[in-house]
């Protein structure tokens, strides 16, 4: 792989982490939107929570969450 | 004698360097192997040490090693000497001390040729380690371009599926992949084997889930509503191996493990909060 090749490569990557990022964080707010109470009964159980999107299932932890509003 | 000598000059001023910085360049990425002719890779291992010997030889002959360890004429005796056995019959005696005073001026030239080759393949292999960051402090492309020549012949496989290369804090490569015989699968890629040749042998899924399309296909005939997520169905294991030969097409996603952490907007906060608060008081 040449040095240009490598280049633009790591550009598209860069431009795919960006787009998945947005859409996986939208997803889960639109899950936990849609699912409050499925959510906040597994939080209450397990400190963690499964959020099924379309990246395959997101485990949410209580304490990465609290991070998020910090 | 004399090609003896000739062939460990070679291999210790031309060859060895270039074994170093491809051991260098191995710790941090999965290189091509190319097919190289012999006259290919001594032309590439001489025009690679050209520079690291310049440098050794002006730094010993600067610091007045070279020259203090011998003189040309004990370099011209030691080869007459090996060329030649009534040279060497003649000058016996001269020929030893000669010798003695060129493995000295050989020795001040090559820890400082080793020295100098281990050191830029300590810098290549940090920058390497250190690559998106500092790829992202240049605005230019052609110095990102240039900063690229410094990653060794990287397989794209490689860089496809390493972290090596990525932003800082920690990701995962999800990978959806359909198969030739039309199963699709989900998973995140937990490791990948390559080739020789750097072309990809098989990838390994973590959490992996197949995609039941038939009955999907059913249901969404039946009722257009029916979403698709209900016909993932999760297989157990998390050493999910798919061989490269059975691989159609494959979609690659890189997210942050922890998604929600990086610069949350001031809407998801607020949904987050809501969520927390709702937790705290138990409602």
């Amino acid at each position: 792989m040449s040095s240009s090749e490598l280049e633009y490569v790591l550009s598209l990557r860069e431009d795919n982490i960006g787009t998945s990022q947005k859409r996986l964080r939208a997803e889960i707010i639109e899950f936990i939107q849609r699912h409050e109470d499925a959510v906040l009964a597994q939080l209450r159980a397990h400190e963690s929570a499964v959020i099924p999107t379309s990246f395959g299932e997101i485990t949410l932890n209580l304490a990465d969450l609290r991070e998020a509003i910090a | 004698m004399l090609a003896l000598l000739v062939s460990l000059l070679i291999a210790v001023y031309l060859l060895g360097p270039n074994l170093i910085a491809r051991w260098a360049a191995d710790l941090v990425v999965f290189r091509k192997t190319r097919i190289e002719s012999h006259a290919e890779e001594v032309a590439r291992s001489i025009l690679g040490a050209i520079l690291p010997l310049a440098l050794a030889v002006v730094w010993a002959r600067w610091t007045g090693a070279l020259w203090s360890s011998g003189t040309q004429r004990d370099v011209e005796t030691v080869f007459s000497a090996l060329e030649s056995d009534n040279f060497f019959q003649a000058h016996h005696q001269q020929f030893f001390t000669s010798l003695y005073a060129f493995f000295w001026m050989n020795y001040a030239i090559l820890w400082r040729l080793y020295f100098i080759v281990l050191l830029a393949s300590g810098l290549r292999v940090a920058i390497v380690l250190n690559y998106n960051r500092v790829w992202r402090r240049l605005d230019r492309r052609w110095m990102r371009t240039l900063l690229a020549t410094i990653v060794p012949r990287i397989s794209e496989w490689d860089l496809l599926f390493s972290d090596m290369l990525l932003p800082e804090g920690t990701f995962r490569i999800m990978a959806d992949v359909l198969t030739k015989t039309g199963g699709l699968y989900q998973g995140t890629v937990q490791d990948r084997m390559l080739n020789g040749d750097g072309s990809l042998q098989s990838i390994t899924l973590a959490n992996p889930r197949r995609f039941e399309r038939e009955q999907f296909r059913k249901a969404k005939a039946e009722d257009l509503a029916t979403v698709p997520d209900e016909y993932w169905i999760n297989i157990p294991g998390n050493l999910f191996i798919v061989m490269a030969s059975d691989i159609a097409n494959l979609n690659l996603r890189y997210i942050r493990r922890k998604p929600l952490q990086f610069q949350p907007s001031n809407e998801e906060r607020e949904v987050l909060a809501r969520l927390l608060d709702r937790l705290k008081d138990g409602k």
